[in-house]
């Protein structure tokens, strides 16, 4: 894999990210918005090597962290390293296992691959936040107050979202295999649904 | 070959180690990751600033006077600005006058604290939190703007919508209101286009982490769906107090205690949805001086 490639289109993601969520979001249900790393996660999970697609899902998932601040009620905010890189790594991990399986050239696949991805991505942060607040001196500034449960509701409501908007936004990614360098892919000159 | 991959396997299992350390790690050793992420965001602030730009343009705030003709919406989104600030001002007198008042009811000497002049900021917001709604966002105003820890955010002028928690030298962290470590708040219910404080009901706001906040109030209170909530809190800066949190959207009664009613207040503004705050900051004693000196002291809020 080029690493170059996945540095310009890892900085791309982020900065979309974390500035374009409002126009997507569905505030009605939740405030609820798609995700733009984790189609990129699971784009390089699906044709990259092993060790370098977990190495690759750990710098998204850091990315992640250092974009979420947590703010106390008192002091300066600060950030957790960890719940979001540990969460793309088992996230990245599953599609691993997942990706002999499917048809991976398709917008489809990382569709439903980023949906499952992204259900894994919840399932760790939660639970990382759910330990942290039990030694936490003010565990209500940890994003699941008042309710892990409808936490976790929420975060498999932005998974199902992004599976969707993965689908077109993984159309484009799987138009820039010819840019990756990934070891066994025959390169379309376009992505297919 | 295989040594490589062995190695390459035995750095990732020390990465997830590390990372899993740092994932448990309290807050008390956390505030180093300040710093850290401030200087890996420096590369995407300019290109996230113009992604916010375009999202605002994009999917701007929603707007209430759509039955206004498009040519006259300028004008009277201008005078709606201007009625609200004056309105902002007129409650804050009333609320001087009434502390004036007690003070003198109760004939104490209650040192008054020399108000700092204030000075607007804009600022544009150049992140938000990826998957929280109010999640803390970051403003591309920092330290070397005046900017401080505490300085408060508005949005059109009278509309409080988030404080600031930390600041670095070229950036700053504002925590939006409707965050829920905002806390609890002291606000007043007032009708909406009088804000006359004589039959105000005071009441204790909490951010109810889906972008509303609920109060328990006592059913006699004459509060109507409407009704704006003015900060009134002591332990918010000056600045902050008598400015405009929400407007009331539902009162319900509360089933195990029949003589309460519980009220929700919706922001008319989330930052999520802004591309830009105006910060509002105490001036420097020295600052100030030179501005009156100079006769420019006329520049900063009253």
């Amino acid at each position: 894999m080029r690493w170059a490639t996945f540095v310009v289109l890892t900085f791309l993601c982020i900065a979309l990210e974390i500035s374009l969520r409002g126009v997507l979001e569905l505030r009605s249900i939740g405030g609820i918005s798609p995700s733009f790393v984790a189609p990129l996660a699971v784009f390089v999970s699906m044709f990259a090597p092993r060790m370098t697609a977990l190495w690759s899902c750990l710098l998204l998932g850091l990315l992640m962290d250092i974009s979420t601040p947590i703010a106390p009620q008192a002091g300066a905010s600060f950030y957790i390293f960890g719940p979001y890189a540990l969460g793309y790594v088992f996230g990245g991990f599953m599609i691993l296992q997942l990706r002999p399986m499917v048809f991976r050239q398709r917008a489809l696949t990382i569709g439903v691959m980023t949906a499952l991805c992204l259900v894994a991505v919840a399932l760790v942060t939660v639970a990382i936040f759910i330990i942290r607040s039990w030694y936490a001196p003010d565990p209500s500034i940890y994003p699941i107050s008042p309710s892990a449960a409808k936490e976790l509701f929420r975060r498999f409501g932005i998974a199902l979202y992004s599976g969707i908007f993965a689908i077109f936004f993984g159309w484009l990614l799987l138009a820039t295999l010819p840019f990756w360098g990934f070891p066994t892919t025959t390169h379309r000159r376009v992505g297919r649904w | 070959m295989y040594s490589t991959f062995a190695r390459t396997q035995s750095a990732f299992a020390a990465a997830i180690f590390i990372t899993l350390a740092l994932s448990f790690t309290p807050e008390r050793f956390l505030g180093w990751t300040n710093d850290f992420a401030e200087i890996i965001r420096v590369p995407t602030r300019p290109f996230s600033h113009l992604g916010i730009i375009l999202g605002n343009w994009l999917r701007p705030p929603e707007s209430f006077d759509s039955d206004v003709p498009e040519e006259a919406k300028e004008y009277v989104e201008h005078l709606k600005t201007e009625r609200d600030k004056f309105m902002q001002l007129y409650a804050a007198e009333q609320m001087e006058v009434a502390s004036l008042r007690q003070t003198l009811e109760q004939i104490q000497r209650v040192p008054i604290e020399a108000r700092r002049p204030l000075r607007l900021l804009g600022a544009s917001i150049t992140a938000h939190s990826p998957t929280d709604s109010f999640g803390p966002v970051q403003l591309n105003r920092g330290s070397r703007a005046g900017v401080t820890p505490g300085a408060i955010g508005l949005y059109n002028g009278v509309y409080l919508v988030g404080r600031i928690s930390d600041v670095s030298p070229f950036g700053s962290t504002l925590v939006p209101l409707t965050n829920v470590a905002t806390g609890l708040m002291l606000v007043k219910i007032t009708p909406p286009d009088t804000r006359d404080i004589g039959a105000l009901s005071l009441v204790q706001l909490q951010p109810n982490g889906d972008g509303t906040f609920v109060a328990d109030v006592e059913s006699g209170f004459d509060i109507q769906e409407g009704y704006e909530a003015i900060l009134t809190d002591h332990t918010w800066p000056d600045a902050a107090r008598s400015m405009v949190i929400g407007a009331v959207t539902s009162i319900d009664p509360i089933d195990d205690q029949p003589l309460r009613n519980r009220i929700v207040i919706q922001p008319r503004f989330h930052v999520s949805e802004l591309s830009r705050v105006t910060l509002k900051l105490e001036q420097e004693e020295k600052e100030a001086g030179s501005l009156s000196g100079s006769g420019g002291g006329g520049g900063g809020d009253p």
